[in-house]
């Protein structure tokens, strides 16, 4: 009798189910940890506006008052009258311009920080994307080969169904071989192949 | 009877592999998603754009006032006498320019919010179709598996009934020989 063999899973094979888990278990303890905190920095940028218009207000307000004070006390070492018609306008004019400049760089601070809040979104959004078709392409997999397997056991058993029916039908083909010697059906002179 | 042929198929792997993937797609439901959620949130919010240029003119006018306090500031620091003819004059230019500052950069900012808005929602239809074909894909995946299994189904139904009548013919053949 023979007897039902298996294929056991070779060495390679284990090696990569352990390293497959071991990739599994490294992405969930060191990346997946890392999801939370790159979507807190995500959302934590849009409020951190404030802070990123005062930056930029001042570094406006800076640049200006430090041009003024030079252009005031050169104008003054100079010998400008304060109380001239031009250092009047000067005065003016500049504080126009610093105005002019800080409202550009506040609105343009306003704008910059919202599409980098999108982008954020967005990025986070991408990095998910492989996650999402990894879940996919693997579920189809498994899937494919439970089903290959499923149908090699199907194809095992209906083997083995028709080998027994094989097997029945020679044994009946036998008794009617011996029933039929027995009660002289068959000439033992004819020969296989005679007409 | 046991007929044999059926083997325990181990599934471990493909088991397994089915549980990370659902383990996967759990996470991205989880924590991606709702990031989907808030840009689409985004670029329907019908106050976005508006909402933007207010925040600019702000910006701009808050900025002129403080243009304004810093001159009067200078005027005193250095004991600048000033008209009410030169102070309406100054006043007045100033005026002009943050008309001019509020319009450009309202038009600049709503511009800049239009053009961001597109740009996510063309980015969100990318993703969209990504997201459409991936589930196609998928059924396409469940499709295929169906067919081979009702192939294969097919075919062991087809084979169990030539099993059945050869042993049927074997059968009658046998009878028929005892008749005899």
């Amino acid at each position: 009798m023979s007897s039902s063999k298996k294929v056991k899973a070779s060495k390679g094979e284990r090696e990569m189910s352990k390293i497959a888990t071991e990739e599994w278990s490294f992405y969930k303890d060191k990346f997946a940890g890392e999801i939370d905190p790159l979507i807190q920095k995500t959302m934590d940028s849009q409020r951190g506006l404030s802070g990123e218009v005062r930056r930029a207000t001042e570094a406006v307000s800076d640049a200006f008052e430090g041009q003024r004070a030079k252009a005031v006390f050169s104008g003054l070492q100079a010998g400008v009258n304060p109380n001239s018609g031009k250092f009047k306008t000067a005065i003016s004019k500049f504080d126009t311009a610093k105005a002019s400049q800080m409202g550009n760089s506040v609105a343009t601070t306003q704008q910059a920080h919202e599409a980098e809040y999108v982008t954020g979104v967005q990025d986070v959004i991408a990095s998910g994307r492989g996650i999402a078709s990894g879940a996919q392409q693997g579920v189809a997999m498994a899937g494919t080969m439970q089903n290959q397997a499923k149908i090699a056991d199907l194809q095992a058993r209906q083997a083995a169904s028709q080998a027994w029916g094989s097997a029945a039908g020679t044994a009946a083909g036998m008794g009617i071989g011996a029933y039929g010697q027995k009660h002289g059906w068959f000439d033992p002179s004819d020969k296989a192949g005679d007409v | 009877m046991s007929m044999g042929g059926s083997v325990k198929q181990d599934t471990t792997a493909s088991d397994t592999q089915a549980k990370i993937s659902r383990e996967q797609w759990n996470l991205w439901k989880e924590k991606f998603a709702p990031q989907v959620d808030s840009l689409i949130s985004y670029i329907n919010d019908p106050d976005m754009v508006q909402n933007n240029v207010d925040a600019a003119k702000s910006a701009v006018t808050d900025s002129y006032e403080a243009a304004k306090g810093s001159t009067s500031r200078a005027i005193e620091r250095y004991g600048v006498n000033v008209s009410p003819e030169e102070t309406a004059a100054m006043e007045k230019e100033r005026a002009i320019s943050k008309s001019l500052d509020v319009t450009r950069t309202a038009n600049d900012t709503r511009i800049a919010a239009d053009a961001r808005r597109d740009a996510v929602q063309n980015g969100l239809f990318a993703l969209g179709q990504g997201v459409a074909g991936s589930a196609q894909s998928g059924w396409g995946q469940v499709a295929r598996m169906q067919s081979t299994r009702n192939s294969a189904n097919s075919a062991s139904a087809a084979s169990a009934a030539a099993s059945n009548a050869s042993l049927a013919g074997a059968g009658l053949g046998l009878a028929a020989a005892i008749m005899i």
